[in-house]
């Protein structure tokens, strides 16, 4: 394939891709509890998956190896255990999320509670799958998702002052609830920052067999993707700012989301807000199945690949049949998907230090980069925004937890 | 060569290239007078639970 094809389908992938539920449901809330005041921590999140991204990307270019392949061969299978178990929890309440936000949005078209619709989501989800033609879907739902640049055309209609997000791209403090302010800053982190973002990533440059020559098309896919792809977050922040906290109204139901887009573009709105949701949880949980069973089958050695037959890769394609089937139980069995997906992004924020940290490590080790190690910079970055996010979520889930502020 | 950081939890493959696994242990064997040598090499659940902890491996077994 070109590489010219490749940045294209990079760049559509990390552009349709980025916004899932957790991204979606996050930066509404924000918008509408806080206005512009959490562009921030939507910036710093989109830098930190920006890196993170990229290493995971140069380190299957440069060592020929997947991100679980290289952590259990360069840390042992103990040490292997911990991020293991902390990405396979918070990807399986991200994977329910995602199965939660197609529901919803069936909920929203046909009028049916979401419940009933979970069922189904997750056996279209396994049924994808399970016939092996992945590639084609993952482009396809990646390509649908573009549909969620109409949030960058709502807040234009809606008149979004420029100058509002550029004040708020620094930090500052809350004039108001500051627990819930905390906690949705870590909870946007964690949604920007979700580990199955480079996992998958570093899966898919491994499939399509890149190697050094790549490293650029990779710092192409990985800045400008998730850039654009984080500036769609932006606008869904904005047009909630504008439409709910201008006239001091909270989001506590997935079902108040759509007046984000009914507002500036009507019927065509809510339509279009349907279709976004649908289409890009539906890619999301695709790919987040999936990665539980990259993550899972490549730290033990077995055979993976989104394109083999489900015999051809028995222990792989059974992992992502339990997870489908178990997240598909927790929706079905009536959980609030806003809260539910609002908690699983809060918790990915505080695990991102056991996540991230063994990543910095290998990319630091020449044995795995030769002379393509990590700048300081990238180190840096990642590591601050890791660690404040989680030090912040320590303090911040218990007080929400307990309704405090 | 390093047993723990060469052979441990390196990947292994068929003659096909087909994975297999990573090695979860190694087996040593102690003649009488001579030095150690490897007997072979484990691929296995059981062996990789001890390695996490040999509780979670009893509790795997019970």
């Amino acid at each position: 394939m070109s590489k010219l094809l490749e940045i294209a389908l990079g760049l559509v992938t990390g552009i349709g891709g980025f916004l899932e539920a957790g991204s979606l449901a996050t930066s509404a809330q924000a918008g509408a509890a806080f206005g512009f005041q959490l562009i921030w921590a939507l910036a710093l999140g989109t830098i930190c998956i920006a890196f993170l991204v990229e290493m995971a990307g140069r380190l299957a270019a440069v060592s020929k190896h997947t991100l679980p392949d290289a952590m259990r061969e360069r840390f042992g299978i103990r040490f292997f255990t911990i991020p293991l178990v902390a990405v396979v929890l918070v990807s399986f309440l991200v994977l329910a999320s995602e199965i939660g936000g197609v529901s919803l949005a069936l909920q929203l078209a046909t009028g049916v509670r979401f419940q009933w619709w979970a069922p189904i989501v997750a056996v279209a989800v396994w049924l994808l799958l399970w016939a092996h033609n992945f590639s084609l879907v993952e482009k396809g739902a990646s390509l649908l998702g573009l549909v969620t640049l109409v949030f960058i055309v709502g807040a234009f209609k809606l008149h979004t002052p420029l100058n509002e997000i550029g004040t708020h791209l620094l930090p500052s403090l809350p004039h108001q609830d500051a627990a819930q302010y905390w906690f949705m800053a870590v909870s946007i982190i964690g949604a920007s920052v979700s580990p199955y973002l480079f996992y998958f990533y570093s899966a898919g440059a491994i499939e399509d067999h890149w190697d050094e020559s790549y490293l650029g098309v990779n710092r192409l896919i990985a800045g400008l993707g998730m850039g654009f792809g984080g500036s769609i977050a932006v606008a869904v922040l904005a047009c909630a700012a504008m439409v709910f906290h201008s006239r001091g109204i909270q989001i506590d139901k997935y079902d108040q989301i759509p007046l984000l887009l009914a507002q500036p573009l009507g019927r065509w709105g809510f339509i279009l807000f349907v279709a976004s949701l649908g289409i890009a949880c539906f890619g999301a949980a695709l790919e987040i199945a999936l990665q539980i069973a990259y993550l899972i089958a490549q730290g033990f050695g077995w055979k993976w690949g989104e394109n083999l037959k489900p015999r051809e890769a028995a222990r792989f394609s059974l992992i992502y049949t339990v997870m489908i089937l178990l997240a598909g139980l927790v929706i079905f069995s009536g959980i609030d998907p806003l809260k539910l997906t609002i908690f699983s992004m809060a918790l990915t924020a505080l695990s991102l230090p056991v996540t991230v940290v063994p990543l910095l490590i290998l990319m630091n080790d020449p044995r795995y980069l030769g002379d393509n190690g990590n700048h300081w910079i990238a180190n840096a970055a990642v590591l601050f925004i890791s660690v404040l996010a989680c030090i912040v979520a320590i303090v911040a889930i218990p007080l929400q937890l307990l309704g405090g502020s | 060569m390093e047993l723990g950081r060469d052979i441990l939890d390196q990947q292994v493959i068929d003659r096909k290239c087909e994975l297999m696994g990573k090695v979860d242990g190694i087996v040593l064997e102690l003649p009488d007078g001579k030095p150690p040598r490897v007997a072979r090499l484990v691929v296995g659940g059981g062996t990789a639970a001890r390695r996490i902890h040999p509780g979670f491996a009893e509790w795997l077994v019970r």
